[in-house]
């Protein structure tokens, strides 16, 4: 079955989904993966989520809250705040100019 | 499914072990949820041997201390085997060959060149620490051209002595094919393009 292009196709990179969904608030794996489910109707495999995430912490853009539990929770750092404010702002230009082109006559 | 940990690196188990079986545990078991875990465990494989700046895509990757010994282990595997296999074919050109070709002496070069060039890579891949790659970058960007000219030379004149005899040597092709990619490894390797590390040529 086809499925339909949606807006966010061209925004399907895990690390990019999984700061989105840090950028609420500390969450472990399973809540990663529904939030991210829910926003971008992405199911990401537990190995493409832990992929992306022990990259992401590799790159000190989040850090892992400590925890007694076995499911360990997850948060943005400073620099991965900064890290997606930045990557919003070029995407959104870039929609934005997408837009305007397709508007123009 | 919690099984398929093993297939990820001891490091990442390790670190990442305990609360990954925990996801595991919360999830139904699919072909699919396998398969992802297979190629996350490739993955992470790949992640101890190369490191990959966010954003970069393909490009700009370095490789890790690890990723550094096993190109170097490959390498010198490689080395190793065509340059037995040169030093022998030499010999047993000049030495044993009875036919009394005008090209013998020819033949028997060919060889001779990726024997003496393998000792040296040898050599280098021994005594030549990663970080000074860039010190015999030239020096090994030349061989490396060398040995693909002489592995693509040698591998044509198989092929058209095999067109006309109808007797094609495979050994040598398979030593001419293990030259060019030798030559190629040992150029990017030394050079600093293989792992995009941009090394200046000295």
């Amino acid at each position: 079955v086809r499925r339909e292009a949606k807006d966010t196709d061209g925004h399907r990179d895990p690390r990019l989904l999984l700061l989105v969904s840090l950028a609420s608030g500390p969450k472990h794996g399973y809540a990663m993966m529904e939030d991210v489910e829910g926003f971008a109707s992405v199911r990401l495999g537990p190995g493409t989520l832990y992929g992306a995430l022990s990259r992401l912490e590799r790159d000190g853009l989040v850090e892992p809250i400590e925890s007694a539990d076995r499911k360990r929770p997850y948060r943005l750092t400073d620099a991965g705040e900064r890290g997606l404010r930045a990557q919003l702002e070029g995407i959104s230009s870039i929609v934005q100019l997408g837009r305007r082109r397709l508007s123009a006559p | 499914v919690t099984r398929l940990l093993a297939l990820y690196p001891r490091a990442w188990r390790e670190r990442y072990g305990t609360e990954f079986v925990a996801l595991l545990d919360e999830l139904e078991p699919t072909p699919a949820l396998i398969a992802d875990i297979a190629v996350g465990a490739i993955g992470a494989h790949f992640d101890e041997l190369v490191e990959r700046p966010a954003g970069r895509g393909l490009t700009g990757w370095t490789l890790t201390k690890r990723g550094d010994s096993m190109v170097r282990a490959l390498l010198a595997l490689l080395t190793v085997g065509t340059t037995a296999v040169a030093a022998f074919a030499t010999f047993h050109a000049l030495w044993l060959d009875t036919d009394a070709s005008p090209f013998r002496a020819l033949a028997a070069l060919s060889f001779a060149v990726p024997a003496v060039i393998g000792v040296f890579t040898l050599i280098a891949l021994v005594r030549v620490p990663p970080g000074s790659r860039h010190q015999v970058a030239r020096t090994a960007t030349a061989i490396g051209v060398l040995l693909i000219v002489i592995g693509i030379v040698g591998g044509l004149n198989v092929l058209v002595i095999g067109m006309r005899t109808g007797d094609y040597e495979g050994w040598v092709a398979t030593v001419d094919a293990a030259l060019v990619v030798q030559g190629a490894l040992t150029a990017l390797y030394f050079s600093g393009r293989l792992d995009g590390s941009e090394l200046t040529t000295s």
